[in-house]
């Protein structure tokens, strides 16, 4: 395993490479430049100091080589954009904010997707089963900022119970709670609709695997053995804390592998899905950062995040990965 | 006594029956799936829509008619209202069947094109092919989704690509979207090279480029198809977010992705007009979920009798 | 089984639908609760704040959010009277001019004396020095201003030497910098030398990119085109207002200034806070559930609350100095013709642009100069361009232009909101109209503006915003085909020399009108469309929020005369 772990982050440099010179070339390649958000005419003049004091006068090579001498000493640059502020800067402060947003998505997805997926499972064919297939299947197929709109006018304009907007933190990164709410439970739906697919698969699966074939030795009709499990135990209306953990433990560990399968997409969601919740509640996260920097040409910007990115990608792929091989070992990469 | 001739014999199987008896199950077995039925007739409809929109829109999608108005809600000549442009929105919604089922299901063949064979190279060839496609598509991986639609759309927005911005759009989320399937191939058919059968064939001498045909990749293909027809949804998704990112179809074409952004512009006034063409995504992408459901249950061996 | 689950799943789509549908139409009704005329105890308004600026360090700053923020914090000779646009005192004590000596005989010298009482946050005076600092760090090559290249650097003797020092070494830059014509005579006298005579250069001394700028504050920052100085804490402020803090990407709150030092300015509020919501809806739904206090109204959203009576009392609405129009490329068949112009023209709606697509925001119009440009405004300019479908269909199909012969055309724009619609509706018209076949092109704001500066396009939808109250600003970027697309008439060029150096009012103002005919009534140069309109929605709390048409972010004039009532 640590020989697996060595290698791929030895793999990592030139992955890390060919990010870096795809993206440069492509941004270079792309019409409009940095200087191109004025609505004046750009002198001549102008555009000399532009790029002499941004280092772009210099041959497109050589720029190349001296961003990434720069980015192996950890420099990444200043902004094109928002006056010379440095891109770790930017990246760090926004980081603070997306990464606690996703990482809050991820918690709501897989707390109420496992729930949701164990409780139709068992209660299978119910009514239960069904609202929560139709449910998940719904959210997934809503777009977010649709989502994101009508959460916000039940609410926060409407019932008037949690804000409407914004992001402030009040203990260490942590935000103030009524406002993490309704951007979490946003971006999390599409996820958790995975996560509720996946897990009601695989713990169907199971529970007619093992019990089924128990129940039939025994003689006992199917219906018997659901009802008798402990897992139908641990879901009555009024349960133990310690029951409700059980079930959902038992789901996650059953439902762990095909999520992880699909952890591309759910991670992905996160990062894409990102920027559309952080324009709409108007949360300073770097998702919103980023693709401005695209759209307003922020060459500073766009290198920095993307390598930012590409790391973050990378290591959580080698997580999940390791994560896949140390569940199946049959599995070699 | 028991008579031998009265102790049931335990099935034979060979080989090619169970292949072709699998596929015949598996269809049995997705026609009773009631639900996935219905999807199928509901893509069914949608793609006569697609196909048809021309004569069943009562108006012009792009005939702007001001003298009713912008904004306006249902009226006897306008169904469903006009949109910000005076135009009529239910000629849009049906015209927008067009582009929406072409992004899904073209990004869906398209990824099929390209994921299945670099997945089988990998999976088929040596230990250091292997190693480098897979880097490669760590490379891919590694790269932010949006940066790279975003860049590929401009960069190609220039050249004159067939079929215009849609194929651009396809083109942007089949190379980001690849990815997934391709690895998925490679497992599915690492997997079935342990499986016995294989293990007897190349005992009997089959070369590998037959087992590999033969019998590798159609049993491989099963998990595959459903995750790439999970790729519908996923893409017509795909293409309403990137509409609301400013990344669409160029106007004045109709898609669903532009009218839900076009419309989320005017919610407080007529919400109307992001639900008509949110119901109509989520519709299709439920139905192509459901039916990718069903191939699922119905490919799937050891599936119990649910239902 | 299935067909259960399908009817089921059906109602519980019905029954989520009707919620959603029921939520979002649900009336929300403005007004209500009641607003005495006392002044409440917490004076703080929470302002929508459409984006992140660039930057409020005065020399760089070009965002209109940056130049709300900018204009209110620092302080600059003179300002705008923002009813009549013209020069009054700020931290100059009086306005220069021939009669009070401030300019001198042959026009090119000013000399600005500034106030005894002018002081920094911190109570250090503002001086001449200051001055002289913003203005050569302003054509500094190494800042690299876009307005100080813009509009400083030919004006100012010296400024196009130093502008054109691009990777001078320190020493020749420091020298350029000195022998610019600008100088402090003492701690209270400011010179200027200008290179020729001008009738708005006092406007140009009254925008933000001369502010003020304390030297030691930057240095101790970073280099010179550092932006560190402005971050909160470190910036220190001159004008009414001080910056308390700036959540990037978040929020921006200014604080009264306590050493203010002009007593009509002080403001009465004790903070603004400046909410950043790039999503319009999102901005609106806060106004409603109460969080924010003055908010934009959406385009889209303009009728229903027009028609809204409980909002009668919260909707102001000012026309802007803002002009968006179509340019053509005259480079390029079939624009390269009049006649082909002039067809484009007419076969717009402009009233039904206005009233339908835009829900009534804005005053359509056929001229360039805005009709807040008394007197210079002409409301008979451009009659031959009113909409008039038959005529142009006529002039398209006249022998001299074939329209079976004209090449596809695109017509090229930035790709934010609105401007898609806008768009839209008018390759509609021409389609109607014309028969003619117009293919939007979206692009994104930098790519637009590479292709429309580099004149690669056919049509371009563009806009001009005011910078300052003249005809100058408006008319003299057409002069010399130094606009994008290839404008060039001798006559016109001409026209504007005369009007620029015309110094007896009256007369400027004829001349002004004839440059005004040449473009748009002969060359229809251009094809005006209408005139922007800033419609806000602001609590009835909230007394005085005074929009202009000269804002660059509502109310920002008057920020200091804003109160918040009892409510």
């Amino acid at each position: 395993m640590t020989g697996y772990v060595l290698r791929r982050l030895l793999w990592l440099a030139p992955v890390l490479f060919f990010v870096t010179l795809i993206t440069f070339v492509l941004m270079h390649l792309v019409p409009g430049g940095p200087w191109d958000t004025n609505n004046r005419p750009m002198s001549p003049q102008l555009r000399e100091q532009l790029e002499s004091k941004y280092g772009l006068d210099d041959p497109v090579w050589q720029q190349f080589l001296t961003y990434s001498w720069n980015a192996l000493q950890g420099d990444l640059g200043v902004s094109f954009q928002y006056q010379d502020r440095s891109v770790t800067e930017i990246i760090r402060e926004g980081m603070e904010v997306s990464a606690v947003l996703g990482l809050m998505a991820l918690a709501f997805a897989l707390l109420v997707g496992v729930t949701l997926g164990v409780v139709a499972a068992v209660k299978q064919n119910s009514l239960i089963d069904y609202a929560s297939v139709f449910l998940s299947t719904f959210a997934a197929s809503t777009p977010s900022f649709v989502l994101g709109i009508l959460l916000i006018v039940v609410f926060a304009v409407q019932l008037g119970w949690l804000p409407v907007f914004g992001w402030e933190k009040v203990w260490w990164l942590f935000p103030n709670w009524k406002q993490a709410i309704l951007p979490t439970v946003t971006l999390g739906a599409l996820p958790a609709a995975y996560v509720a697919r996946i897990t009601r698969a695989s713990v169907l699966e199971v529970l007619q695997q093992d019990y089924v074939r128990t129940a039939r030795a025994k003689g006992l009709t199917e219906r018997a053995v659901i009802v008798r499990h402990a897992l139908r135990n641990a879901l009555v209306p009024i349960i133990s804390v310690v029951g409700f953990f059980l079930a959902f433990i038992i789901g996650l560990k059953n439902a762990v592998v095909p999520i992880l399968t699909v952890s591309g997409p759910i991670a992905a969601s996160l990062v894409t899905g990102s920027f559309i919740v952080e324009t709409v509640f108007a949360i300073p996260g770097l998702g919103k950062q980023f693709v401005a920097a695209v759209f307003q040409r922020d060459y500073g910007m766009i290198m920095g995040t993307t390598i930012f990115y590409a790391v973050v990608i990378a290591m959580a792929n080698l997580v999940v990965d390791m994560m896949y091989v140390a569940v199946n070992p049959r599995i070699r990469y | 006594m028991v008579r031998a001739a009265t102790i049931p014999r335990p099935r034979e199987v060979e080989p090619q029956a169970e292949q072709r008896s699998l596929w015949r199950d598996a269809l049995r077995r997705f026609l009773r799936n009631r639900l996935a039925v219905v999807s199928i007739l509901v893509v069914l409809s949608l793609a006569v829509a697609a196909v048809f929109a021309g004569q069943i829109a009562p108006h012009d999608p792009s005939a702007q008619d001001c003298a009713t108005g912008a904004l306006r809600g249902s009226s006897a000549d306008h169904l469903l209202g006009t949109d910000a442009t005076c135009r009529d929105v239910l000629s849009r919604l049906i015209h927008g069947t067009r582009v929406s089922l072409s992004v899904g299901v073209l990004t869906a063949v398209a990824v099929f094109l390209v994921a299945v064979p670099i997945g089988a190279l990998a999976a088929l060839s040596t230990r250091l092919v292997d190693n480098l496609l897979m880097r490669f598509t760590d490379l891919t991986y590694a790269f932010p989704d949006l940066l790279m639609i975003i860049l590929l759309s401009r960069v190609l927005a220039d050249t004159a690509v067939p079929g215009g911005s849609v194929a651009i759009i396809i083109l942007a989320i089949s190379l980001v979207g690849w990815v997934t399937i391709a690895r998925l191939v490679r497992a599915q058919m690492l997997l079935q090279r342990e499986r016995e059968y294989v293990q007897a064939a190349e005992a009997i001498g089959a070369s590998r480029w037959r087992i590999a045909v033969t019998h590798l990749l159609p049993n491989s293909l099963g998990p595959v198809i459903v995750a790439v027809t999970f790729v519908v949804p996923q893409a017509i998704f795909a293409e309403a977010a990137l509409s609301f990112i400013g990344i669409g179809v160029t106007p004045p074409q109709a898609t669903w992705g532009g009218m839900v952004e076009a419309g989320y512009a005017a919610v407080y006034s007529v919400p109307m007009l992001v639900v008509y063409p949110a119901a109509a995504i989520a519709i299709t992408m439920m139905a192509f979920t459901f039916i990718g459901d069903g191939l699922r249950d119905a490919l799937d061996p050891r599936a119990a009798r649910r239902l | 089984m299935t067909l259960f689950l399908s009817r089921w799943y059906l109602g519980v789509a019905v029954l989520l639908a009707a919620v959603g549908v029921v939520a979002l139409a649900a009336c929300d009704g403005g007004g209500g609760g009641d607003v005495s005329d006392d002044l409440a105890a917490d004076q703080s308004v929470r302002i929508w704040l459409d984006g992140e600026p660039d930057s409020i360090d005065p020399s760089i700053a070009a965002f209109a959010t940056s130049v709300t923020v900018s204009k209110n914090v620092f302080a600059t000779l003179l300002r705008f009277d923002p009813d009549t646009g013209e020069a009054v005192p700020y931290v100059a004590s009086e306005v220069p001019s021939r009669e009070n000596g401030g300019i001198s005989d042959d026009g090119l010298t000013y000399t600005f004396e500034l106030r005894e009482d002018a002081v920094w946050e911190d109570g250090q005076p503002i001086q001449a020095q200051d001055f002289v600092y913003a203005i050569q760090r302003l054509l500094d090559p190494r800042v690299a201003s876009q307005y100080g290249n813009y509009y400083y650097s030919m004006i100012i003797e010296g400024g196009a030497d130093l502008a054109a020092a691009v990777d001078a070494d320190e020493a020749t830059i420091q020298q350029l910098r000195e022998a610019m014509r600008v100088r402090a005579v003492d701690d209270r006298t400011l010179e200027v030398t200008i290179t020729q005579p001008s009738t708005t250069f006092n406007l140009l001394m009254a925008l933000w990119p001369t502010a003020a700028l304390r030297q030691d504050v930057i240095e101790q920052h970073g280099d010179i085109a550092n932006s560190a100085w402005t971050e909160a804490g470190n910036l220190v402020a001159s004008g009414p207002f001080r910056l308390a803090e700036w959540n990037h990407g978040s929020s921006i709150v200014l604080e009264r200034n306590p050493n203010f030092w002009d007593e009509e300015m002080t403001p009465v509020l004790d903070s603004v806070v400046f909410q950043i919501i790039e999503d319009e809806n999102t901005a609106l739904s806060a106004y409603r559930a109460g969080d924010l206090d003055a908010v934009q109204v959406p385009a889209t959203d303009l009728r229903r609350i027009a028609a809204d009576d409980s909002y009668s009392d919260e909707l102001q609405r000012v026309p802007l100095a803002v002009t968006t129009a179509f340019g053509f490329n005259h480079t390029r068949s079939p624009f390269d013709q009049v006649e082909a112009r002039k067809a484009f023209c007419q076969s717009v709606d402009r009233a039904t642009l206005v009233n339908e697509v835009q829900q009534g925001a804005g005053v359509p119009v056929t001229s360039w100069l805005p009709p807040s440009l008394d007197p210079f405004f002409d409301a008979d300019r451009g009659q031959d361009i009113a909409f008039d479908p038959e005529s142009a269909l006529q002039l398209v199909l006249e022998p001299g232009s074939s329209r079976a012969a004209y090449p596809p055309v695109k017509f090229s724009y930035a790709n934010v909101d609105p401007n898609g619609t806008r768009v839209e509706f008018m390759q509609g018209q021409w389609t109607e109209h014309l028969g003619v076949d117009v293919q939007p092109d979206p692009l994104d704001p930098p790519a637009f503006e590479e292709a429309f500066f580099t004149g690669n396009f056919d049509l371009a939808f563009i806009g001009f915003g005011e910078d300052y109250h003249h005809p100058e600003n408006w008319l003299a970027l057409w002069a010399g085909g130094m606009m994008p697309g290839g404008y060039s008439n001798p006559e016109f060029d001409q026209a504007v020399e005369e009007a620029m150096n015309e110094t007896d009012p009256g007369e400027a103002v004829e001349l002004w009108q004839e440059a005004e005919r040449i473009l748009i009534d002969e060359d229809v140069a251009v094809c005006p469309l209408f005139v922007h309109e800033n419609v806000w929605l602001v609590k009835e709390y909230v007394r005085d929020f005074v929009m202009t048409g000269a804002d660059a972010h509502a109310g920002d004039f008057f920020y200091w005369k804003t109160a918040i009532l009892e409510h």
